[in-house]
């Protein structure tokens, strides 16, 4: 019979044990779970300026999964509208791909290696140098055309986009070159995913 | 029944403290970049040019190495520039050096962070 009555009491005191350890383990996991993201996008954004002139931002942002940028605003020009430009009265968009007092900004996109040709009156930028012609690679190769009049671009097999980018349109990490003039701007960036919005002054 | 109550329990101490590894490492990933952005920094000690080029000493007087990542000329990537130190360790100078003579706005960029040097 004592046995019996041990055995019972050794029995509630184990399900005692169990129940305040399962209560205590809740608490304590779901006050310390990692965070998650689901699937929502995380953005890093770095921003850089580099003298010019013109004045740029190089704005470098990585995500955290793979996407595809669909359109950038900056001021709240759109590059949907046309061509983004940068002129006395802030940006705008341009109906051609240069002006006079414009530093114009937008890529080309190419499925296979190309040559891309610049000809204006004005400088000419293209996948981060100061040049008017040379080779480009697949994808997307950003340029800026500053201060022209008149202006022609020419890359056989390629198309020309409006949306300021360099490399790829569908990866983690994304760089786009922005002439930027004083006080403080706001780029909004939609990706397939989320969007992101950056501030950056010269 | 012990046993079972002890099995119980280290599965759920693992469990507990897996969270708490991955709680962890995200917020040192996120520390230890903002560290390494923060103890980056240099300071222009000379810029000078001559037949041979332009050169540029850089200190870095922060307290995590850095590394030139890239280095415009007036908004355009310079392409010939060589740099004596891959990698700047704290406390110590590096020079850079462009083949390019001609005068303008020079920014190297470290990462997330530049030094704008007027040549």
């Amino acid at each position: 019979m004592i046995t019996r009555r041990a055995a019972v009491a050794e029995l509630y005191a184990t399900l005692v044990v169990i129940s305040i350890t399962f209560s205590m383990s809740y608490v304590i996991y779901s006050e310390l779970s990692a965070p998650r993201t689901g699937d929502r996008l995380v953005f890093l954004n770095r921003t850089s300026v580099i003298e010019g002139p013109p004045e740029l931002v190089l704005l470098q942002v990585n995500v955290s999964k793979p996407t595809t940028l669909v359109s950038v605003q900056i001021d709240n020009i759109s590059a949907s509208s046309g061509i983004l430009a940068l002129g006395l009265n802030g940006y705008a968009n341009s109906p051609t791909p240069c002006g006079s007092g414009l530093v114009t900004f937008f890529s080309v996109r190419t499925s296979a290696p190309a040559q891309l040709n610049l000809r204006s009156n004005g400088e000419t930028w293209m996948g981060g140098y100061w040049s008017n012609a040379g080779a480009v690679g697949v994808g997307w190769t950003e340029v800026m055309i500053n201060n022209a009049s008149s202006c022609s671009v020419s890359v056989p097999g390629g198309t020309i986009s409006t949306l300021p980018l360099s490399g790829t349109n569908e990866s983690t990490n994304f760089r786009l070159f922005l002439p930027v003039a004083s006080g403080t701007h706001y780029a909004l960036l939609m990706f397939t995913g989320g969007f992101d919005k950056v501030a950056f002054s010269a | 029944m012990l046993m079972v109550t002890m099995s119980i329990l280290g599965g759920l101490s693992l469990v507990s403290l897996q969270s708490i590894r991955s709680a962890s490492s995200i917020l040192t990933q996120g520390s230890q970049a903002q560290a390494q952005d923060a103890g980056m920094l240099f300071t222009l000690v000379s810029a000078r040019s001559n037949a041979s080029g332009a050169y540029v000493w850089l200190f870095n007087y922060g307290w995590t190495t850095g590394r030139i990542t890239e280095v415009y000329l007036n908004g355009g990537m310079a392409g010939d520039w060589t740099s004596s130190c891959p990698i700047i360790n704290p406390g110590s100078l590096c020079v850079v050096h462009l083949s390019q003579t001609t005068g303008g706005n020079l920014t190297i960029l470290f990462g997330s962070k530049s030094l704008v040097v007027s040549l």
